[in-house]
């Protein structure tokens, strides 16, 4: 598979789904809307599959619609043990970029921004992706030097990345404050035109809808609670509903990945942390561009529905309760106020935690284990979202075949063996 | 009790809050400034690793007792000896007698474990005196600075606004704190803006 | 928000702390009686239970000193705090400590041999 022009499947719902469209909408009037169909069957676990795909999130369900759509591979389960994209898929900041320092970085999140260019047709179902750019702000004479040299190894990948300098900034983001007095100024940034944002549910629901039309069974409020071996080879999953027989399992669990690991005695380097993120009250439109500060730890944009949508820093202790504590979004929203002040009597809404699978090179897993027949893919910390569509692709790619493709290899296990770890820190930067 | 206007003209040196200027903002409701706060310049600071059985040599030589308990700390005069850890303790002097005591203390160690070492110029210390202390202090302090509660005598190294400090309570609208140098210029114009709405008063 | 007792200090909020990871990795003072991948075992592998987690964790804007703590990393109870260098003696966290993949890993073994005399050294490892 040519890295310049994915195999991305079939477009549209071969399945026999009826359409989404404008004609779809008018015709649906006309009996007030009660006649659309359910976009996934609640599915009964069947007693076998060709693969089982542990997660129902947006990776895990991406996975399963390119293991449908490219690979031919209809008779697989998603099992998800609450509702399908209620974990971190539905929790994060909806940023997408893929403006990456590594080559094996640059790789793998641009190889996701193309499936992201043209999801929307593919799926059938309005992601609502939005290539708004992504301004990443350098607040000191290291900072503009480090960007510098990152938007070089950027634009040697062939991936979109310019300079601005505060003027030009201020043009682009007016409600930015670019005073140099302030303690973190605006001495310039970093921006991928091409990067933006996306309605992280409809990623959820358009693939699940999509993966539901070629046959794969959803399977939700179903959990995992064993792996079933018979040596060194996977034979199946028990879960709450029952065994169920399989020779191949990916497990896209995120923050619980150790959890299901340890299921069959495998280690992994990761440590779940709590990440939270907050959305203001909804306002008219002022910000209609992602901005990023690593300095002061917060990345901000505005959503369709007006609300200003904020996160930070990962709590630095683990945890899997979803929540954090304040003073990591008290002390965001100082530096937030102060680079955009016109937010100072904002009122904010809703704040909420995810459970963030962090690595220690700040990079994800993407890996056969030494059990055959089971796949992890794993790790992404706090920048999964802008890879779902490029992690299930590479992800259903390595289970179909039992080898990772090119753009998958580097991610392996074995990485912490042979030392050869992709450190992201600065690229994933303000969030690890 | 250290004094709230401490000259220091004749040592070298510049000071942490140099440059600065004395500002004064009055009391919104009438009446005396709720915060009145100065830099103690170039105040001794010592800090001492031993432990306990170091006391009786302290004492003989700074004239403060071995602090007794975990986040207090005792006094004789203008000196005192701060708690800090189970064997790690800060000694606090008049200004430029900080050298003569480190040399003191340290000629009495013999075979000790110990060490002292001189860190006035890396900390800067203030004075803050007022009837909105506490309420000043609160605002950026995670602890229960009540009077009941953080009573004088009482220590305690934390966050003041997300700087570094030791604050210490020398009466119930008096404290010292301290902080790094490096850091003396922000919590100055921290504690004229926290202090902003009971009156205050910066004295050079 | 977390309340945590320092052992030296006292009750302070959690912003005067930082996490120090998973508690009781003994580094290997053998490094070449190991082979590669045990030691990345050591440098990478961690403990990330859904439940109790012993960890270490450093009073960082107070005394500055560590400790250790057996906390729950769902409902973030603090179950025990005890001193650095010392084991746990409360039930539920002597029996976490025992059951640790790492208590038999070639790492620890090549540590300090004496550690590997806690009565669950011999215990069978497998799936959880």
């Amino acid at each position: 598979m040519a890295d310049n022009q994915p195999d991305r499947g079939q477009r549209g719902l071969p399945g026999g789904k009826p359409r989404y469209s404008a004609f779809a909408v008018a015709k649906n009037s006309m009996s007030y809307h009660q006649d659309w169909q359910r976009a996934w069957r609640d599915a009964e676990p069947k007693s076998e599959y060709d693969a089982v795909i542990i997660g129902g999130g947006g990776h895990g369900l991406a996975t399963a619609y390119y293991l449908a759509a490219v690979h031919g591979m209809t008779n697989i389960a998603v099992i998800e043990k609450g509702w399908l994209g209620g974990g971190n898929t539905g929790r994060n900041t909806t940023i997408i970029r893929s403006n990456y320092l590594w080559d094996e970085s640059a790789a793998i999140y641009e190889h996701s921004m193309k499936l992201w260019e043209g999801l929307s047709q593919d799926l059938n179902f309005n992601v609502m992706f939005s290539q708004r750019g992504v301004l990443t702000i350098a607040h000191s004479e290291h900072e503009l030097r480090e960007m510098s040299r990152r938007v070089h190894a950027i634009r040697l990948n062939g991936i979109d990345s310019e300079i601005l300098g505060p003027a030009e900034i201020k043009k682009f983001v007016p409600t930015i404050n670019i005073d140099q007095s302030i303690r973190y100024p605006v001495m310039g940034g970093f921006l991928q035109r091409r990067g933006g944002t996306a309605r992280h549910d409809a990623v959820a629901w358009g693939y699940a809808r999509a993966a539901d039309d070629l046959g794969v069974d959803i399977i939700q409020k179903c959990e995992v609670t064993g792996l079933r071996r018979q040596g060194r080879k996977i034979v199946g999953v028990e879960t709450s509903r029952g065994f169920i027989k399989t020779k191949k399992v990916g497990c896209v669990v995120a923050g619980h990945s150790s959890v299901v690991a340890a299921m069959a005695g495998i280690r992994l380097p990761i440590a779940s942390r709590p990440l939270q993120a907050l959305v203001s009250e909804p306002i008219k439109p002022i910000l209609d561009t992602v901005i990023m500060s690593n300095a002061v730890h917060m990345y901000i944009s505005q959503s369709d529905k007006g609300e200003m949508v904020l996160g930070a820093g990962v709590d630095k202790y683990n945890s899997y309760a979803q929540r954090g504590s304040f003073p990591v979004p008290e002390h965001m929203l100082a530096a937030a106020v102060e680079l955009f002040p016109v937010l100072s009597r904002l009122r904010m809404l809703r704040h909420w935690g995810g459970i963030v699978d962090t690595c220690p090179d700040a990079s994800p897993i993407i890996s056969k284990t030494d059990i055959e027949g089971l796949y992890f893919d794993c790790g992404w910390g706090t920048g999964g979202f802008k890879a779902t569509p490029g992690s299930g692709h590479v992800f259903a790619d390595l289970i179909a075949n039992d080898r990772p493709n090119k753009i998958a290899a580097p991610y392996t296990l074995d990485r912490f063996r042979s030392g050869l770890l992709i450190d992201e820190h600065g690229a994933a930067g303000v969030a690890h | 009790m250290a004094s709230t206007s401490q000259k220091s003209t004749s040592l070298p040196g510049r000071t942490a809050l140099h440059g600065k200027a004395m500002t004064m903002h009055p009391n919104p409701n009438s009446g005396k400034p709720g915060l009145v706060f100065c830099e103690l310049a170039h105040l001794g600071k010592l800090n001492m690793r031993a432990d306990k059985s170091a006391g009786k040599m302290v004492k003989s030589i700074t004239g403060c007792m071995f602090p007794p308990a975990a986040n207090t700390f005792t006094s004789a005069g203008e000196r005192h000896a701060v708690w800090l850890g189970p064997d790690e303790f800060m000694i606090i002097c008049e200004a430029g007698k900080d050298e003569e005591l480190a040399s003191s203390i340290q000629a009495s160690f013999g075979n000790r474990h110990a060490a002292v070492t001189n860190i006035t110029d890396a900390l800067a210390a203030f004075h803050l005196k007022g009837a909105a202390v506490r309420q000043v202090l609160a605002k950026g302090c995670a602890l229960d600075l009540h009077h009941s509660s953080f009573t004088s005598g009482d220590a305690a190294q934390t966050l003041l606004s997300h700087a570094a400090v030791t604050i210490m309570a020398l009466a119930d609208d008096e404290f010292i704190v301290i902080c790094r140098t490096s850091f003396a210029s922000y919590l100055h114009d921290w504690l004229l803006d926290a202090a902003l709405e009971y009156g205050v008063k910066f004295n050079k | 928000m977390m309340l945590i007792d320092c052992p030296f200090c006292g009750p302070r909020d959690e912003t005067e702390f930082s996490c120090g990871g998973e508690a009781h990795i003994a580094r290997p003072l053998a490094e070449n009686k190991i082979s590669e991948a045990e030691f990345a075992d050591y440098l990478f592998m961690r403990d990330n239970p859904k439940g109790l987690f012993l960890e270490r964790w450093r009073h960082s804007a107070g005394c500055r000193r560590w400790f250790n703590m057996a906390r729950d990393t769902v409902s973030h109870e603090i179950v025990e705090i005890y001193p650095m260098g010392a084991l746990p003696k409360t039930a539920a966290a002597k029996s976490a400590y025992s059951a640790s993949w790492r208590r038999d890993t070639a790492a620890e073994h090549a540590a300090k041999p004496a550690r590997t005399t806690v009565k669950n050294a011999g215990k069978a490892r497998g799936a959880k």
